[in-house]
């Protein structure tokens, strides 16, 4: 190690130990060593002001929302705040331990990143990387990497911000599903009318000819099938508009409980004759929520039956409520004067014991027509994520082939239009 | 002549005007059928003479059914309106109503269902 290199971890060592002193006292006079009773004499105007100076940006380092993280030339980190520490599940002085590199959850994308740092005047920009936190899970972060240089302009280390970019592209992820469905439903709109047209024109004609032949002949009988058939594929057809276009909902203020125990009495047989259990845990004090109670507790009858389909051998269903909140979804633009523009919402996850679902057909499974099951329209799960889309909620799903899946609906507890 | 009720039967579908005038041309009521493929030419036809009962399409190109009901009923009140549509929509069926639509019966509808209502409205 140089000397220098030595030097500037000297110097850091010193101010995270001021710093960690400064978490746990907070009186502004104890800072750097001064004790107010024993030696305020000894306190310089100058001593004052850099005083004031290093509390306004410790507030700002340890309360900004990102992380930041500093390391010397070598990598090996030698500043953190506090939100980095939070974000990755380190504490400050495990994190102190570590060099950078160890950060990335990818080598060689780490190396990329790096090497450009090493180009005069380069700086990188809100890159999406992704983490290693504490456990070895991953975290997709917004990187920005930029060169510290000490008094004589020569490049002395690394200070890299980042944010959790979790929620960011889940929301990103729903809003490009719900696009997604809009475009289909529209599109399944414009199909099933332009069936329905000619399947007029066939049942009015198979009509005609029924009219004119006694009910005891065959022709009179296939007529008539033909005309049952017409009926059966505009039964399907209004499904399809179901999903397309839902009724807009009737918004009102309902318990979630009485929702889901009215579902649950409804699907009581189908739980006992698949031998399921079923089971719900609700946290004390949720607020109600804002929707259509008929359209929600659709959702919820669709929820449950996947979940019922999902264990043939029998299992649990176990319900979970709890109150989260979260930033505000597109599509419910409610009257907040909240200014970090997160609004509580009513957490509902119904977890399953059964097979699961594999990884690559993930993201289809809301996709309408999309289905596993035999005798399945797959329009279930699009039907429920654009009736809880409607209602300003939000669907999502996490699932383990073998280890059962979990859907996890948001529903807004505020007035939205 | 006055006591020959007259029938319009207006939709692009030719197969369901066919069917429609097949069956209206055969029920127990002295009635005259005639049929329009478009909205516009539906027009026409009311301006040569009085219906009694249209039966007209929503979607169609050119003018469209909703707007075809509205004029029937700002020239002609008493003539009656049903609509016939492959949408299925709320909202469209409540703007046919407060338009003064008689009846608004989505596709594939039943014949017999459309034409005892007609008869009725003829009688």
């Amino acid at each position: 190690m140089t000397s220098k290199i030595k030097k500037q971890k000297q110097i850091f060592s010193l101010l995270n130990n001021r710093f960690a002193n400064l978490l746990e006292v907070n009186d502004p006079d104890t800072a750097f060593g001064y004790k107010k009773a024993e030696a305020s004499s000894e306190i310089s105007e100058q001593n004052l002001l850099i005083n004031k100076v290093y509390n306004f940006y410790k507030s700002i380092i340890q309360n900004m929302n990102s992380g930041l993280i500093a390391a010397d030339l070598e990598g090996d980190i030698n500043f953190v705040n506090q939100p980095a520490g939070k974000m990755l599940d380190y504490s400050r002085e495990d994190l102190l331990q570590k060099n950078i590199y160890d950060l990335f959850s990818d080598d060689e994308e780490s190396q990329k990143c790096l090497r450009l740092l090493f180009l005069p005047g380069k700086k990188i920009d809100d890159k999406e990387v992704k983490f290693k936190k504490k456990d070895n899970s991953k975290i997709l972060v917004g990187l920005n990497i930029s060169s510290i240089h000490d008094e004589n302009n020569n490049f002395d280390g690394i200070v890299m911000l980042f944010r959790d970019l979790t929620e960011i592209r889940e929301l990103k992820l729903q809003v490009e599903r719900m696009e997604r469905l809009a475009l289909l439903g529209e599109l399944s709109a414009g199909i099933a009318h332009e069936i329905r047209n000619p399947l007029a024109g066939i049942k009015a004609s198979a009509q005609i000819l029924q009219d004119g032949v006694d009910n005891d002949k065959l022709q009179h009988q296939i007529v008539d099938r033909i005309v049952r058939e017409v009926d059966k594929a505009n039964r399907l057809l209004k499904e399809f508009f179901k999903f397309a276009k839902p009724t807009r909902p009737n918004l009102k203020f309902h318990d979630i409980e009485l929702i889901i125990e009215g579902v649950h009495l409804l699907l009581k047989s189908n739980f006992q004759s698949k031998n399921i259990e079923f089971k719900t845990e609700y946290e004390t004090g949720l607020p109600q929520i804002f929707v259509d109670d008929t359209q929600i507790e659709q959702v919820i009858i669709n929820l449950f039956l996947n979940g019922i389909d999902a264990m043939q051998k029998g299992g649990k269903l176990k319900i979970k409520v709890y109150k989260k909140e979260l930033s505000v979804l597109e599509n419910a633009r409610g009257s907040s004067g909240n200014p970090n523009g997160k609004l509580d919402y009513v957490i509902l996850q119904i977890i399953d014991s059964g097979k699961g679902i594999d990884k690559k057909n993930l993201e289809k499974i809301f996709n309408p027509f999309y289905t596993t099951k035999v005798d399945g329209l797959g329009l279930g799960l699009s039907i429920c994520s654009r009736l809880t889309q409607e209602n300003g909620g939000k669907i999502d799903v996490h699932t383990e082939v073998g280890n059962g899946t979990t859907f996890t609906l948001a529903l807004p507890a505020f007035v939205h239009n | 002549m006055d006591d020959i009720k007259r029938l319009l039967i207006v939709d692009d579908e030719e197969t369901l005007t066919f069917s429609l005038y097949q069956t209206f041309i055969n029920v127990p009521v002295e009635c005259e059928v005639l049929t329009a493929s478009s909205g516009e030419e539906a027009l026409a036809r009311l301006q040569e003479g009085h219906f009694d009962v249209v039966i007209t399409d929503i979607a169609m190109p050119g003018l469209n059914g909703i707007d075809l009901l509205s004029m029937i009923k700002s020239r002609t009140p008493d003539t009656k309106v049903i609509l016939i549509t492959a949408y299925g929509s709320d909202e469209r069926e409540e703007l046919a109503y407060q338009k003064g639509a008689e009846k608004y019966i989505e596709k594939p509808f039943d014949l017999h269902e459309i034409r005892d209502l007609v008869v009725n409205l003829l009688s």
